[in-house]
């Protein structure tokens, strides 16, 4: 079930008021019953009071009239003077004074008895039907302006939850009619406290999110043009291929169209490569190292002995990682192809299998001219080739390695080679019989 | 007729100097800024074919520095830059044309043509001193009702000479408008070339000055 701020502010707010409304309503119902019925008995003495001054005064003798005189319901008393023991039928013998409810008659009766001098009473009676009705309008009266006020006060909580989760409302409206190709961060003016560090965390997330969209942009434009490259060398070339006038030149120009289609080919491949290190699944497979390491040197022999370059392997220690094979083979095939691709011939590459601590170290050792140490961080960058580079190279080598080392979880550096001139390309990662 | 090229992509530089080679251009090949630079300032070339994306020195620096001189030569950029502002950047600094990689080698051929006819003053495409003419796309030579075929050197050759009728070039002159800086020029190359011309258009066709060298006669 979906949780509305909005509705359960309102129904618990509305729910806190009706309670205390109702409570309220209780007691000032039950205060304005007890408050008539106090009325009631006061106007009861009240009248003893007038009926005992003016018997003293007068004499009076009033007659026993159970029924009242007018037909006024609601203002029906009973008013007797009782000479000595006499008494009505409905009155119990031995009244105290005072006052009493009588259940005992036909109908339930508030009475007050007060002594006078000379042994007389009077008795002052009324029905409790009639002072309860009374009683009860009267309190009935103190509930209305509580339940008038009820509805009303329901309906300014909704509305002002409503105005205080305004803000909120509008954000999301602004979020959603965000480009999605370029968000821009939400405004954190009349934005309530509570909700400000919420935005500022949407906002950081949003600004990751441009970040990374723009470094995609800037991959796809950089890739766009460096596909023109290739193209242009294939188109120029054909066309050379389709004026040769001998045997001789048409087998050179072939040559060469050739070549064209082999970088062109690779450029496919390493862009290839490069999206698959980029959304590959990470696959957990116990590697074994030397094993890969031994097929990418067989792999890369024959270019090795076509450019006259000593290609070896050192296995100083065995160790064993986790992860995918595939994006082992890509990092060290990667490194293996720029050493035989950058160095003079007459070099020598090295690929040494070492540990260090809990970590496995794979090196790619060459003997070519190196990577100043300004350069050794852009070069990673795709796309990007040291000033003089031979332009065949797709410029994406490294950042595949680079990506697909951080898959396995481990990292690439590039060092200077401790002896003599040369670079070494390090790999490291956790072995995985560490403990 | 003689190009300078730069470009760094070693591949493309390569079959583009094939292709300009075989449209009879004597082609120098350089891959950075800086080696442009040096060739512009020693050597005369025709025209230039400059990549934007250079190594050492970027061609747009290469292009003002050229112009700053008050080198008229035409340049025509050869860039896979597409956007709007590098076009017109380029245009305005002193580039006569703007060519988008991949290109048609064709088109390629017909604006180096153009840029070259234009900067000669001309606006026909044929070279003519009213005698002979030359038709760069063709490499057809006329004159009167018979027309021949020109090899690729004949044509550098003759087209050199009909640029500026009147005017006497001396062999390393010619020499230089034909061939390319790594070629290698046989002795008497350039007398082999005028016998083939001669023998195809006529022997008047191209005068001999003793001494000075060899130029075709200005239109009557």
């Amino acid at each position: 079930m979906r949780r509305s701020l909005q509705r359960r502010l309102s129904l618990t707010l509305a729910f806190a008021i009706v309670l205390t409304g109702l409570i309220a309503a209780v007691t000032s119902f039950g205060l304005g019953y007890f408050e008539a019925q106090e009325l009631q008995d006061d106007s009861l003495r009240q009248i003893a009071a007038l009926v005992a001054r003016r018997a003293a005064d007068a004499g009076f003798k009033g007659a026993p009239s159970p029924d009242g005189a007018s037909g006024d319901n609601e203002s029906r008393v009973v008013v007797m003077r009782l000479p000595g023991d006499a008494r009505p039928a409905w009155l119990p013998e031995n009244i105290l004074p005072g006052f009493h409810t009588l259940d005992d008659g036909p109908e339930r009766m508030r009475v007050l008895v007060r002594r006078l001098p000379q042994n007389a009473r009077i008795v002052v009676a009324q029905p409790t039907d009639l002072r309860n009705e009374i009683a009860l309008n009267s309190a009935l009266r103190t509930l209305v302006p509580l339940i008038l006020l009820l509805p009303l006060l329901a309906w300014l909580t909704a509305r002002i939850v409503a105005t205080e989760l305004a803000p909120v409302r509008r954000m999301a409206h602004r979020l959603d009619g965000q480009a999605p190709d370029r968000p821009a961060a939400l405004s954190e003016t009349d934005v309530p406290d509570e909700i400000v560090s919420f935005v500022h965390a949407i906002n950081r997330l949003l600004e990751r999110v441009s970040q990374l969209m723009n470094e995609q942009r800037r991959f796809i434009a950089d890739a766009a043009h460096e596909l023109r490259s290739p193209l242009t060398a294939l188109s120029i070339q054909a066309q050379n291929l389709e004026n040769a006038e001998s045997r001789e030149a048409s087998k050179d120009r072939l040559t060469a169209l050739r070549a064209g289609i082999d970088r062109a080919q690779r450029l496919a491949d390493q862009l290839l490569s490069l999206a698959k290190t980029q959304t590959g699944t990470t696959e957990q497979a116990m590697i074994d190292v030397s094993a890969i390491v031994r097929e990418l040197i067989a792999e890369y022999l024959p270019v090795a002995e076509a450019r006259g370059i000593d290609l070896g392997m050192e296995e100083v220690a065995k160790p064993s990682l986790s992860g995918s094979p595939d994006a082992l083979r890509l990092i060290l095939g990667n490194a293996l192809d720029n050493a035989l691709r950058y160095i003079p011939s007459g070099g020598e590459v090295t690929v040494r299998l070492t540990a260090e601590g809990d970590d496995a170290v794979i090196e790619v050792a060459d003997t070519g001219p190196g990577i100043p140490a300004s350069e050794r961080t852009r070069v990673f960058d795709p796309f990007y080739r040291l000033e003089g580079s031979s332009g065949n190279g797709s410029g994406l080598g490294l950042a595949i390695a680079r990506d697909a080392a951080s898959r396995l979880g481990g990292s690439v550096i590039l060092q200077d080679r401790p002896e003599g001139t040369g670079l070494v390309f390090r790999y490291r990662q956790r072995r995985a019989d560490a403990n | 007729m003689r190009i300078l090229l730069v470009e760094d992509d070693p591949m493309i530089g390569e079959a583009v100097a094939v292709a300009l080679k075989d449209a009879a251009y004597a082609v120098d090949w350089v891959r950075d800024g800086a080696s442009a630079t040096l060739a512009l300032d020693n050597a005369e070339h025709q025209a230039v074919l400059l990549d934007l994306g250079l190594p050492k020195r970027s061609g747009a620096e290469v292009l003002s520095r050229l112009r700053g001189q008050d080198n008229r030569v035409p340049v025509i950029i050869i860039s896979a830059r597409d956007a709007v502002e590098d076009r017109i950047k380029a245009l305005d600094l002193g580039a006569d044309d703007y060519l988008l990689k991949p290109f048609d080698v064709e088109e390629l051929l017909a604006r180096l043509r153009a840029v070259i006819r234009r900067r000669g003053g001309q606006a026909a495409p044929v070279l003519s001193n009213g005698i002979v003419s030359l038709d760069p796309v063709t490499h057809e030579a006329r004159r009167g009702d018979s027309a021949h075929l020109l090899s690729a050197r004949e044509f550098a050759l003759l087209q050199a000479l009909l640029l500026r009728p009147g005017a006497i070039l001396t062999r390393s002159e010619l020499e230089e408008r034909i061939y390319g800086w790594n070629e290698e020029i046989e002795s008497n190359a350039v007398d082999f070339l005028i016998h083939g011309v001669r023998r195809k258009l006529g022997p008047d066709t191209i005068k001999n000055v003793r001494g000075a060298g060899w130029m075709v006669e200005k239109p009557a």
